[in-house]
């Protein structure tokens, strides 16, 4: 009974209804949107973990992460893994920080010295090869477009000019891109010699990575052993710390001004038919029927425009993942929870303060009235 | 004409103040996202913009201050103190370093300044700016985020120095800022005999091209920068990459905040259509319900407008309160583009349904307002 009087009021005036939803939808879209945005960017920041095939990581001892850092840790420590049971693999890479120098141009980027055939390269190639050979160098597509570099053209970095063999996707951050070279002229280049800065860690079939580790951490003293997912971790909340303090903020700027919206739309929304569930009251229905019909008219309002807003913010993050914008929205099951219990906490309040005057009255005052 | 508008716009006070509401918070979305990007670029600048600056001598090719390693060599003073229209020549340390605070690994800027001729802190809040050999001045918004007062003792590069001053002013959003003496600063780098960039400032009236090209003959190996241009560059290295999320963000918030003006003045005019319909039907003439119709719209987007400016400034300072590492900068130059468009928007909203009863024949209008 009382859905039926909802769903009739509602699309009685199909404008009104059209109106509110359409309200839902648009504050809805902007959570969703500016929540898909940083998690998309924090995502970003462990796409070198996430991508490359490998169980645990080796770093200098105190060392858990890879942005602003450096590790360096004698390469006999690797060997040694390389012995301890149920160790499948292990391949080593140098990392630093530096400058791409692009002509008057400075790009920051992880540069990472990688053997080519073994893991730790690039896990997408737009074009070009990533076995590179001696003085080439990998950059990332948009970094290239960026600045209209191509395969052949020349870039200075860790002090030396590189050639262009190849263009890597998908490596940008919100910090920076990821640059590789070969592991040697890496070496080369550093003048290292016996050291390594990372290894990563496959381990056999059926091995528990955390057994693994127990291991390795019993038998090879002075290094930093850790899970793959625990270093992304770490190198997430440094750089999450830093840099995404300014996009939380923003994000819940946005997140309150949408609710905001969210419940200026209930509101107006319910106090449009007013009138109508004065009529309801005064003919004698019921306030707990009558406050159901309002619930009900607001939560099937909240669910258009949660459905709208939803498919608008995957069309979003379709056209910017087409466009290769350099930033990806993430909308995943934390945000979409967020913003249905927001919402409809929200939306559920703010269609309460009419209809709960309404039904303090008395049936004949109302009638009057 | 304009009683009626009015008279029908302030009957139903709250549907008024709601739709004006409405208005108020898309333009609060718009202002005050923008106002995040334009804190943290000017944030990045800061140190640049508030030092007595024109020209900066930097190690050959570099063209950036923040982030920047360059290596300038202090003989390099003199040559530049000699050329005609200098007034000052300060040479400085600037550079990264991350500080080991309470167990904490904290990213911070190290600026060595030369306490005779400047370079350091603009602005105090706490403590003294004369410093000793081992004394540092730290930003007071860092200081606060990691537990530090005046008088703790912090090492930095392996040597401890004593905090006996907070400045104002000198972190950004994602780093803070400390001062040191040039000559620890020097001894803590191991690079005697160097700064990494030397400040100049020109004499009044210096043209400052000139007076760059005339540094510039003077020190070879070296870059001459406009302090404009390495600002330029530092905007664009510090927020490159990182500027694509906040500008998505920015650019969501100003198209939703559009459309929710236009969606709040189309409802709220939607909502007057019966009364209109009656006008309509009394004999009201289209031009003049046209012109009711978008005064009411005006006047709604405008309050709303005012409205929105106060809660973006108040929301502003409520954040730089409680989150002191923020500035939000709320431009007058971004508002005169946003109010006029989101006027222009709620005219247009209210066209829409307004053309459909101005459209109507007066009898049916009757009809239909009966």
């Amino acid at each position: 009974m009382t859905v039926s009087i909802a769903w009739k009021n509602l699309f009685e005036g199909r404008a009104r209804f059209l109106m509110s939803v359409g309200g839902v939808a648009l504050a809805i879209l902007l959570i969703l949107v500016l929540d898909g945005v940083f998690a998309g960017a924090m995502k970003q920041l462990t796409f070198y973990m996430d991508k490359t095939p490998y169980d645990i990581t080796l770093a200098q001892e105190g060392v858990g992460n890879l942005h602003m850092t450096s590790s360096f840790f004698p390469a006999s420590k690797a060997g040694a893994v390389k012995k301890v049971r149920g160790v499948k693999g292990v391949d080593s890479i140098f990392y630093n920080s530096d400058y791409l120098v692009i002509g008057e141009n400075r790009s920051l980027a992880y540069v990472i010295g990688y053997q080519p055939g073994k893991l730790g390269g690039p896990w997408e190639m737009a074009e070009g090869s990533a076995d590179l050979k001696p003085g080439e160098i990998i950059v990332d597509e948009r970094i290239a477009d960026k600045y209209d570099l191509k395969i052949g053209d020349r870039l200075t970095v860790l002090g030396r000019s590189f050639k262009v063999g190849g263009l890597a996707k998908g490596t940008v951050n919100i910090t920076n891109s990821i640059a590789f070279v070969r592991y040697d002229d890496f070496e080369r280049a550093r003048g290292l010699r016996g050291v390594v800065s990372y290894s990563l860690v496959t381990v056999k079939r059926g091995e528990n990575p955390r057994d693994v580790i127990g291991r390795i951490k019993d038998e090879v003293k002075g290094i930093n052993v850790m899970t793959r997912e625990e270093f992304a971790d770490n190198e997430k909340r440094l750089v999450s710390d830093m840099a995404g303090d300014v996009i939380k903020m923003m994000n819940l700027v946005g997140f309150l001004i949408g609710l905001a919206v969210l419940g200026l739309t209930a509101y107006t929304a319910t106090l449009s038919k007013v009138r109508e569930y004065g009529i309801l009251k005064a003919i004698g229905a019921k306030n707990r029927k009558l406050i159901g019909v309002v619930f009900k008219q607001a939560i099937i309002s909240v669910v258009g425009g949660f459905v709208i807003a939803v498919a608008l913010a995957f069309a979003v993050a379709f056209g910017l993942g087409a466009a290769q914008a350099g930033v990806s929205l993430v909308i995943g099951p934390p945000s979409l929870l967020k913003v249905i219990l927001g919402a409809g906490l929200i939306t559920i309040l703010a269609s309460s303060i009419p209809i709960l005057r309404i039904a303090g009255l008395n049936p004949a005052e109302v009638f009057r009235r | 004409m304009v009683d009626v508008a009015r008279r029908n716009l302030f009957q139903e006070k709250l549907r008024f103040a709601i739709s004006s509401s409405g208005v108020a918070l898309a333009i609060m979305l718009i202002l005050l996202l923008n106002g995040f990007l334009a804190g943290t670029n000017r944030q990045v600048t800061a140190y640049l913009d508030n030092e007595p600056v024109d020209l900066i001598v930097a190690q050959k090719d570099l063209k950036n201050f923040v982030g920047a390693s360059s290596v300038v060599p202090l003989s390099t003073v003199k040559k530049v103190e000699d050329v005609k229209g200098v007034e000052k020549v300060i040479p400085v340390f600037a550079s990264y370093v991350v500080l080991d605070i309470k167990g904490r690994k904290v990213f911070t800027q190290m600026i060595g300044y030369d306490r005779a001729k400047g370079g350091g802190p603009w602005q105090m809040a706490e403590g003294r700016s004369n410093l000793k050999d081992d004394e540092v001045i730290f930003d007071r918004t860092h200081a606060w985020k990691n537990d530090l007062k005046l008088g703790d003792k912090i090492k930095i590069l392996g040597k401890e120095f004593t905090i006996v001053g907070l400045s104002g002013g000198t972190s950004t959003w994602m780093t803070g800022t400390f001062f040191i003496p040039f000559d620890s600063a020097a001894k803590l780098r191991q690079a005697p005999g160097t700064a990494n960039f030397l400040f100049v400032s020109a004499a009044k009236g210096t043209n400052i091209d000139s007076l760059r090209k005339d540094i510039a003959g003077k020190v070879d190996g070296l870059s001459v920068v406009s302090k404009e241009q390495v600002a330029a560059r530092d905007v664009e290295l510090f927020t490159g990459v990182f500027s694509g999320p906040l500008r998505l963000m920015v650019a969501i918030s100003f198209l939703i905040g559009l459309m929710l003006v236009g969606l709040t003045i189309y409802t709220a005019t939607v909502e007057r259509a019966k009364e209109y319909g009656v006008l309509k039907a009394i004999g009201t003439r289209n031009r003049r319900l046209y012109l009711i119709v978008f005064e009411q719209a005006l006047v709604s987007a405008l309050v709303g407008s005012i409205l929105g400016l106060a809660l973006v400034f108040g929301a502003a300072k409520l954040i730089e309160v409680v989150r002191p590492q923020f500035l939000i900068l709320v431009e007058w130059s971004y508002i005169a583009r946003v109010l006029p468009l989101a006027l222009v928007i709620g005219i247009l909203a209210s066209y829409v349904p307004v053309r459909t009863v101005a459209r109507i024949d007066p009898a049916i209008a009757f009809r239909r307002g009966a």
